[in-house]
């Protein structure tokens, strides 16, 4: 099974960090203590731009979980759309020749999920199985790969779809000036992505499209719930985000790594690159220390945190995109995706080119 | 240059609560247990102390207490303190 096609899509509304700083600094004029502490954690959170669903201005007059909620779902199925064509375009694949598809979000919930509505749009078998997964956050990308390769390895005749659409500028909270609030208005972006999952015995497997999912890792930290996720409430999503979150990073994934690769008969000297989420500077510089990586194993990461922010699961979906579009490995090296998120846990996902 | 290491290494000493001669020029904010928060709040007390305007991105790249001893240093060869004259 392989990773045949990435497609990624952002919304329309691209703002420099600062010019976003100096809005919700407005925004915000009689509710922040300390102002120029605004600026200053958004200044020091390795983002440069974002795209967001809607101009600036609009933000101040959505109120309410229900009408947030409203435009969350007309924005990613319009978002979802996008990406899932640039994915299927990139490999000549038709919505038609898809059999599952797994749907991660955890910025905003409906039922009927995103997927469905998108198969109302697009020519979906009616049969395709659907997986809506919300909940797991920013690890969402790398769990949501490796879920579809465990059903294409069960029907390797088959292709899955993975859409992750995460639209972070919906859950910003005028109420809550908390520093996790402020640090989250100031890392998390908006966009979206599509991944393509080949089956071992589909025509692009065969073809050697795309690098291969050799085996994956799923890792849970007993009584971490602390450390990151929502407190859900009458205006929506309230972010929980515990600074401690680059320890737990040096304190498990190492550990993860190297025995998820032991199990492979691998080594760290056998990994030539590192797909990682761009969880954050924190998080990456943490992940760059606890593996002792190389200088610049990680710029791709670092790259798309400051081009598009933290896109919560997509986020390692584009540096995927990016790896298989501009940088990929040479034929039998091996990589690492990787991303961590609420629980706390650890995806890993093992590839070879 | 002294007199500004031991004035940083006060202010880092009362904002953590510990020693300030267990604070060295080496020293890195990681080891003394600063997070990003406590960073930006040192760095508002090292602007007050020093009458400079630390930029606001400047943050992430201080590592050590012997980068913001050097940062501060040259704040205030560039924007040295204005003096009060009296006519």
């Amino acid at each position: 099974m392989r990773i045949s096609s990435v497609g990624t899509a952002y919304p329309p509304h691209r703002y420099s960090q600062a010019a976003i700083t100096e809005a919700l600094r407005n925004r915000w004029k009689d509710r922040l203590e300390e102002p120029r502490l605004l600026n200053r954690l958004h200044a020091n959170c390795g983002v440069e731009f974002r795209n967001l669903v809607f101009p600036l201005d609009v933000y101040e007059n959505l109120s309410g979980f229900g009408p947030t909620n409203d435009a969350w779902i007309k924005a990613a199925v319009e978002l979802g759309q996008k990406a899932i064509t640039t994915a299927l375009d990139r490999v000549g694949l038709s919505a038609a020749d898809i059999s599952a598809i797994f749907f991660a979000s955890v910025t905003g919930i409906s039922s009927p999920t995103i997927d469905a509505r998108l198969i109302n749009l697009m020519p979906f078998p009616t049969n395709v199985k659907r997986t809506p997964i919300f909940g797991l956050g920013c690890v969402a990308g790398a769990a949501g790969i490796s879920r579809a390769s465990d059903y294409v390895r069960a029907f390797p005749d088959q292709y899955a779809l993975l859409l992750s659409v995460e639209l972070c500028s919906l859950t910003w909270q005028d109420n809550d000036q908390s520093i996790a609030n402020l640090i989250s208005t100031g890392l998390f972006g908006d966009g979206s992505a599509a991944v393509i999952i080949s089956g071992a015995e589909t025509a692009l497997a065969k073809e050697g499209c795309g690098p291969r999912v050799l085996d994956t890792r799923s890792t849970f930290y007993r009584n971490t719930e602390h450390i990151m996720g929502w407190s859900i409430g009458d205006l929506g999503f309230k972010i929980v985000l515990s600074p401690d979150v680059p320890k737990v990073v040096n304190e498990h994934l190492l550990g993860n790594v190297e025995g998820f690769l032991s199990d492979n008969n691998l080594s760290m000297g056998d990994i030539s690159s590192y797909i990682f989420h761009s969880g954050g500077p924190k998080v990456l510089e943490a992940m760059e220390t606890s593996l002792s990586l190389p200088p610049n194993a990680l710029a791709p990461s670092w790259k798309s945190l400051r081009e598009v922010g933290n896109l919560s699961a997509a986020s390692v979906l584009a540096v995927m995109e990016d790896y298989l579009v501009n940088t990929p490995g040479k034929p039998g090296t091996y990589s690492i995706l990787a991303a961590m998120g609420p629980a706390f846990c650890s995806e890993l996902v093992l590839l070879q080119w | 240059m002294e007199d500004i290491a031991q004035r940083c290494i006060e202010i880092i000493a009362k904002s953590k609560s510990i020693p300030a001669d267990s604070i060295t020029l080496d020293s890195t904010f990681d080891e003394l247990n600063v997070d990003s928060l406590d960073k930006i709040n040192i760095s508002f007390e090292v602007e007050e102390a020093f009458s400079i305007e630390i930029p606001d991105e400047a943050l992430g790249t201080i590592k050590t207490v012997g980068d913001m001893v050097k940062g501060v240093t040259q704040l205030r060869e560039n924007h040295p303190p204005a003096t009060v004259t009296t006519p």
